[in-house]
């Protein structure tokens, strides 16, 4: 049915906090449900810098980027390299074209991916052994995000009981330390967060015309460096 | 518009957030954000700290350098990007950046050589290049001796250090002198009050038939020396050590690059990177270069440092020259090589 007064605008969404380099178009109108228009998503967890401008490029095809209205990414928590090109890659598009840019933590998109009356808690792989989760309830996030071993968070989850439903385990960092969360309901997919979730999350942002926001990362870890002791001696 | 083209420069290979704005050869802006104080404590880049404040500083710098050149973004005809040699992480910020401009945009993208931009940069200052030169870089991440015929064309290596890059040598004299980081101001500052004949340092591979060059040794020469004066209860003579290291490193340097002149026949030299700030180095490639008949070129010691300016120039002359520009899966390159001039 056509909607004459309808109002709609386009917005590009980018994640870039797994190996799943995501970019989406979505078309936002008044009253409708996000309608995804275009998506690329390429896995491969080391490309993220050659992959991401391409991807975009493949969605706004037949729109081109003065079309857009704003701009929506994930914030992480996720593997550093990766994450800055998508937080750079919208911040610059933002800068460019004149549009505001929202982040979303790249987790709360990942947990609205799974349709469950069940609390939600969303991991990624964190690599060295560890994982990036939040937890859900209703929708909400509730704790984290944060980083610890998978048998931390298993330890913790296996400790709240009593009267609260059972969660469920969605993402990469789950599926991979699957023995670690045994006796935990973990999901084969989705994998990765999808920017569509994103832009969904944001879309009230988007409506709203809210200004735009510093692209803050999650890195939830210090940078490796160390303090040097005292020059070392190359005499005795 | 492709003669006088208005170019933007991202430069993120190292510790400092560059973005410089030429028009043609022309510089109108060059903004620079440094990250060096939070890399002091830890004696060194660290490089996930340079990183991370290149996302931070990318666009408040572009800002900046836009409102000192007085143009729009809108204005732009193309974008050009370090792609390396460099910190492949903190390259990837810059290059990021620069492609998401140039697409937004919708104008060219050139990935550049780090190394071939600043050669470049002097036209900024002394217009075009003396071509065929003779170029002598040398930074805390590079030393190398490059003929050049046109910057746009591949640059033809003659020689680089075989360990230590200068400004790594600065440094770690330095911090072996207790003087801080990075090095080189310190040392330079502190030499000027001493002795440069004072202490006889090494001029490793200075008469070697190569264009090559080696600070290893002469490092472990000065922390030999320093140690020794220590052990006998000795106070160390810091301003003579500055001047006297100092010196063992411009003589092999100008020594080197005033021979590969001769050798080649090539009538200009010019310097660059972050060590062509370095006063003595400078007036001893002077006077070099002056009993050699030879005309030495400099850029002002802000251009010889990292920054987007340089990258910017490169671009504009790749532009001038119709280079093809650089596709959109450009990857960060940090072992690039310096025969590259554009990265495809
Ligand atoms: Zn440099």
């Amino acid at each position: 049915m056509l909607r004459p007064y309808c109002r709609w605008v386009l917005v590009l969404g980018l994640d870039t906090s797994s190996p799943a380099v995501c970019a989406v178009l979505v078309r936002l109108g008044d009253g409708l449900e996000p309608e995804l228009l275009a998506e690329s998503v390429v896995v491969d967890g080391r490309r993220h810098g050659e992959l991401l401008a391409c991807g975009v490029r493949e969605v706004l095809r037949g729109f081109g980027p003065t079309a857009l209205a704003a701009v929506v990414v994930g914030t992480g928590p996720g593997p550093f390299t990766g994450l800055r090109v998508g937080l750079v890659t919208a911040a610059a598009m933002g800068d460019a074209l004149g549009i505001p840019a929202y982040g979303v933590c790249s987790l709360d998109a990942l947990a609205a991916q799974v349709a469950s009356g069940q609390p939600v808690v969303a991991v990624a792989d964190a690599r060295r052994k560890e994982v990036y989760w939040a937890s859900y309830a209703a929708g909400t996030r509730v704790e984290g995000p944060a980083v610890e071993p998978p048998g931390e968070l298993a330890a913790r989850l296996h400790s709240v009981g009593g009267q609260d439903l059972p969660p469920v385990l969605v993402g990469a960092g789950a599926v991979l330390h699957r023995e670690a969360f045994a006796g935990l309901d973990v999901l084969d997919e989705p994998l990765h967060p999808s920017a569509f979730a994103l832009v969904r999350i944001a879309a009230a942002r988007v409506r709203a015309g809210a200004p735009s926001e510093p692209l803050t990362p999650l890195y939830l870890r210090r940078p490796d460096a160390v303090t040097p002791g005292a020059a070392k001696k190359v005499t005795a | 518009m492709i003669d006088e083209p208005l170019v933007l420069g991202i430069e993120t290979s190292c510790d400092e957030t560059g973005i410089g704005i030429v028009r043609g050869t022309t510089l109108l802006a060059d903004a620079v954000a440094s990250s060096v104080e939070q890399h002091a404590r830890f004696g060194g880049v660290v490089p996930e700290v340079a990183s991370r404040a290149h996302l931070e500083a990318m666009v408040p710098t572009v800002a900046r350098a836009l409102e000192t050149a007085g143009v729009t973004l809108a204005d732009l005809d193309a974008v050009a990007v370090t792609a390396g040699p460099g910190l492949q992480g903190a390259l990837l910020v810059g290059v990021a950046a620069a492609k998401a401009y140039a697409l937004a945009l919708d104008v060219p993208l050139y990935g550049v050589n780090h190394l071939a931009a600043h050669v470049a940069v002097d036209v900024l200052e002394h217009g075009p290049l003396p071509e065929p030169c003779v170029v002598l870089l040398v930074s805390g991440g590079h030393s190398s001796l490059l003929l050049v015929d046109d910057v746009t064309h591949p640059l033809d290596p003659l020689g680089a250090t075989v360990d230590d890059a200068a400004g790594e040598a600065f440094d770690k004299v330095a911090r072996l002198l207790g003087l801080g980081f990075p090095g080189g101001p310190a040392v330079d500052r502190l030499a000027t009050q001493g002795d440069r004949e004072a202490i006889a340092f090494p001029r490793s591979m200075a008469r070697d038939a190569s264009y090559d060059v080696s600070f290893s040794g002469l490092k472990t020469a000065v922390a030999r020396w320093v140690e020794a004066k220590q052990a006998a209860g000795e106070p160390v003579p810091v301003a003579d050590v500055c001047a006297s290291f100092q010196e063992a490193v411009v003589d092999v340097l100008t020594a080197k690059a005033v021979r590969a002149c001769r050798e080649r026949g090539v009538g200009s030299l010019l310097l660059g990177g972050g060590v062509a700030a370095n006063r003595r180095l400078r007036e001893l490639a002077g006077q070099r270069c002056a009993a050699a008949g030879i005309f030495l070129r400099a850029p002002r010691p802000g251009l010889c440092t990292d920054n987007g300016a340089m990258v910017a120039a490169l671009g504009s002359r790749l532009v001038a020259a119709r280079v093809a520009p650089s596709s959109l899966d450009l990857p960060a390159d940090s072992a690039m090589d310096v025969r590259d001039v554009v990265c495809r």
